[in-house]
């Protein structure tokens, strides 16, 4: 496919194999979305990419969360369209960039809310182009706005903003591609610890169906010594370590909320559910010291990892060695260069 | 369509949010639900009306109930239009100031436009003509120049025959370009872009244009939306809270007579009460000019009898129908309510002193209104009540005698002996057939929340028999009963 690859027909064949699965898989979702560990991991190249394999057979949509592009780019007005979409795809943007945009698009839908740049504007494009995406920046506001654009395409893509996970909540998104690369370190080992991080949070095991349909109604905290679910004693988990004076004792525990340090460390000899991955915010230290036993409700499905070996900076990594360790790992995953 | 005339409500507090906590009308707040942005934002500032206006909105209120009676579902269905009705007061202020507005603000108004339009076909043959919001026809032609009537909008080729002339050549060049990643576009592609952007730019002027000779009936839409939305508002609450239309009379006040209430509820309460599986008491009442003091024991509802006054009397001039079976009421310039839960304790002053000077200052408004020939309606819930009763019974005779002598209507609720007043009502109390009460939470379940007129100047004493009816110990209420006499004989 490339030169790079010509002395590695291994790699190559492989290379071109993942493609056709993450393609493949991605073709079989209603929404996906794309999640950069770091900023300019490759991200928008990861969404054109996509973009590009299914634009023939699928009517997309194209959302993020929030603005892709940093708070500075937005005062000195420098962030430029980056997103390229084809007639007939519908994107979310707000009023700031849509009066700025250069594709002549149809307006779908205008929100009351606003943004930090105006409302959100949902418009169908009528030619092709680069547009700017920016979208809702909370996750039950994506929830409408990824119900709304479904009633106008086959797929929605969920930009992912800034190593934020929570528009991959399973809830909206019923598949993931994580991309990674040189921006979120130059050293390759860096990279490969925390992507295989990501992806061991996004695998957990999940809880039982009976367990979870309980839980899944619940907000706040809820401990079990058994079969019952009870109310914790304490406002939230933030109290957690009030939780010893009460003197309960139980072996699982629930917390609707997000799952810090701090908790964890309260709790890493119990069994732990989650709603799902995006709920935890536990560094990777702390997980690897405790490896503790947690449960999600819902599991998150990866489908691939993308990675960008293009730093910032200029510098390049080799994206070949980076995919191959990252394999040796998660044998089963699809994972790729997309600047190849 | 005429704009009503509001007249100016003062109440105590003059806080409105305040005054409307005491009195509960927070609670009919919630139980309020416009579908509109305009409908919302008339309750948010919600002004009292008065005679024909007041009128007019009680009679439309009970027009729309009986069409909810006859017509549930097409009153659901119209409901549902509502909802999708947005607020675009904001374009229709730009316009009406000839300015030009822009695509999404376009967008707006044809999704405003359609609404109305599927509202005025649903409306038609259904309600009054009043209710029926004007034909928008000439103004959708202008969004819709497909004429496909779709929720959406761009500046459709047809505005302009150039435009559809470049957006072919720019479709063109872009097909050659598709696929090399070519960001700036070449000169060719920028100069079509320009140039489509000033033809657009003409398109919305001139749209804008014609847009503003349209203002007035974008104007007229908003209104008849806005009323519909609020009188069914109103409808369904009536509905929902069993309210019955009130009476008011725009009179002087050196003609009024008596204000008359019957069979009234506080919503909350009876809200509560039926939820906890108990029957809720309403109580009648008749209010004469002058001062009317009522006594009755603790726990006998005559807190709850004030402010349900207060809120009668507020919902009917905010042209609500209210929680009674009955009332003719007159309408007040000014409605005053004193009661314990108003004195903020932080304020630095005593409960005592936060009282004492609100009656001050509300008498002093009295007095003015009574020169200007404006209406007073006064609620002081026991005042004095922290203060000794020696000091404190010469101080509400002194507000009794001080509030006869000004027009106005007051109600005031008093513990202390020796109150003299034209008129006086007492909660009849406990129930004479009651043997014992089997714990304290119950004892609302043996009271009768009457009210009737007495005579003299003393009163109710429950307190020793509560004791024995709770089987207090022997000894104790005797002791009790030893001491009472002692002071009798005093």
């Amino acid at each position: 496919m490339t030169q790079m690859y010509i002395d590695d027909p291994n790699v190559s064949d492989k290379f071109n194999v993942d493609v056709e699965r993450i393609i493949s898989s991605a073709e079989k979702l209603k929404t996906l979305a794309i999640i950069g560990l770091e900023k300019n991991t490759g991200k928008t190249e990861t969404l054109n990419f996509i973009v590009r394999h299914l634009k023939n057979r699928k009517k997309i949509s194209i959302t993020s969360i929030g603005t892709d592009g940093e708070e500075k780019d937005l005062v000195y007005g420098t962030l430029k369209p980056s997103v390229y979409v084809e007639a007939g795809f519908v994107y979310t943007t707000t009023e700031y960039f849509f009066r700025k945009r250069k594709v002549l698009s149809e307006i779908l839908y205008v929100s009351q809310q606003s943004t930090a740049t105006g409302r959100l504007v949902i418009a169908r494009a009528l030619e092709s182009g680069k547009v700017v995406i920016s979208g809702p920046p909370t996750v039950e506001w994506m929830k409408d706005v990824v119900a709304f654009m479904h009633r106008y395409s086959d797929m929605v893509i969920i930009d992912g903003a800034l190593s934020r996970f929570s528009q991959a909540t399973p809830l909206i998104a019923d598949g993931i591609i994580l991309a990674t690369g040189a921006a979120y370190s130059l050293n390759k080992n860096e990279i490969i610890k925390h992507t295989r991080y990501v992806c061991t949070l996004a695998t957990l095991p999940t809880a039982d169906k009976q367990t979870a349909n309980i839980l899944d109604e619940l907000n706040g905290v809820y401990i079990a010594d058994g079969e019952k679910w009870d109310k914790a004693p304490i406002e939230s988990a933030l109290n957690i370590s009030q939780l010893e004076a009460f003197g309960k004792t139980f072996k699982s525990i629930y917390i609707s909320g997000a799952l810090t340090d701090s908790i964890l460390r309260y709790l890493h000899d119990r069994e732990i559910i989650v709603r799902d991955f995006t709920k935890i915010f536990v560094t990777q230290d702390t997980y690897n010291k405790y490896k503790p036993s947690i449960k999600v409700l819902r599991n998150a499905n990866i489908i691939g990892i993308t990675v960008n070996p293009l730093s910032p900076n200029g510098y390049l990594l080799d994206s070949i060695s980076i995919i191959r360790e990252l394999k040796s790992y998660l044998p089963t995953l699809p994972i790729i260069d997309v600047k190849l | 369509m005429e704009k009503v005339q509001h007249s100016k409500l003062f109440t105590f507090p003059e806080k409105r949010e305040e005054f409307e906590k005491i009195i509960g009308f927070d609670y009919i707040r919630t139980q309020l639900n416009p579908k509109t942005p305009f409908g919302k934002r008339y309750f948010q500032h919600i002004q009292s009306l008065k005679g024909e206006h007041l009128m007019k909105q009680l009679q439309d209120t009970q027009y729309i109930i009986q069409k909810l009676e006859k017509n549930a579902k097409l009153c659901g269905v119209v409901e549902n239009t509502l909802e999708c009705i947005i607020d675009i007061s904001q374009t229709v202020h730009r316009l009406e100031s000839s300015e030009v507005v822009d695509e999404i603000e376009l967008f707006e108004l044809k999704n405003f436009v359609l609404t109305v339009q599927s509202l005025r076909g649903q409306v038609s043959g259904f309600l009054d003509d009043q209710f029926i919001p004007p034909n928008l026809e000439d103004v959708l032609n202008l969004l819709d120049p497909e004429g496909l009537k779709m929720p959406t909008f761009y500046i459709y080729d047809l505005y302009d025959e150039r435009l559809k002339e470049i957006r072919k050549k720019k479709r063109e060049l872009n097909k050659i370009h598709s696929g090399k990643d070519d960001p700036e576009g070449s000169e060719m592609e920028i100069a079509l872009e320009n140039e489509e952007r000033e033809i657009e730019k003409q398109v919305i002027e001139r749209i804008s244009k014609d847009l503003s000779q349209k203002a007035t009936e974008l104007r007229n839409a908003i209104e008849k939306v806005r009323y519909l939305d609020v009188i069914m508002a109103k409808a369904k609450l009536a509905v929902a809270l069993e309210l019955s239309m009130p009476s008011v009379c725009t009179q002087e006040i050196k003609d009024a007579g008596r204000l008359v209430i019957y069979n009234m509820f506080n919503p909350v309460l009876k809200e509560k009460l039926v939820a906890g599986g108990k029957r809720y008491q309403p109580v009648s009442i008749e209010i004469e000019k002058g001062v009317t003091l009522i006594v009755g024991a603790n726990m006998s509802g005559k807190s709850v009898i004030l402010r349900t006054v207060a809120l009668i009397q507020y919902m009917a001039q905010l042209g609500f129908f209210v929680p009674a079976c009955f009332c003719e009421t007159v309408y007040f310039d000014t409605i005053a309510i004193v009661t314990e839960d108003a004195q903020r304790p932080l304020s630095g002053l005593s409960s005592f002193a936060a009282e004492i000077k609100a009656i001050d200052e509300i008498y002093c408004k009295v007095k003015e209104n009574s020169t200007n020939s404006l209406n007073s309606l006064i609620m002081i819930d026991e005042p004095a009540r922290t203060t000794n009763p020696h000091e404190g019974t010469a101080i509400v005779n002194a507000i009794v005698e001080l509030f006869e002598n000004v027009e106005c209507y007051a109600l005031i609720v008093s513990h202390f002996d020796g109150i003299n007043t034209k008129r006086r009502l007492r909660v009849k109390g406990l129930r004479n057939d009651v043997q014992f009460l089997d714990a304290v939470k119950n004892i609302q379940d043996y009271i009768d929340y009457q009210l009737i007129e007495v005579e003299g100047n003393e009163v109710p004493k429950e307190a020793i028999r509560v004791m024995e009816l709770l089987k207090i110990n022997d000894e104790f209420v005797n002791k009790a009963k030893e001491k009472i006499d002692e002071l009798n004989k005093k």
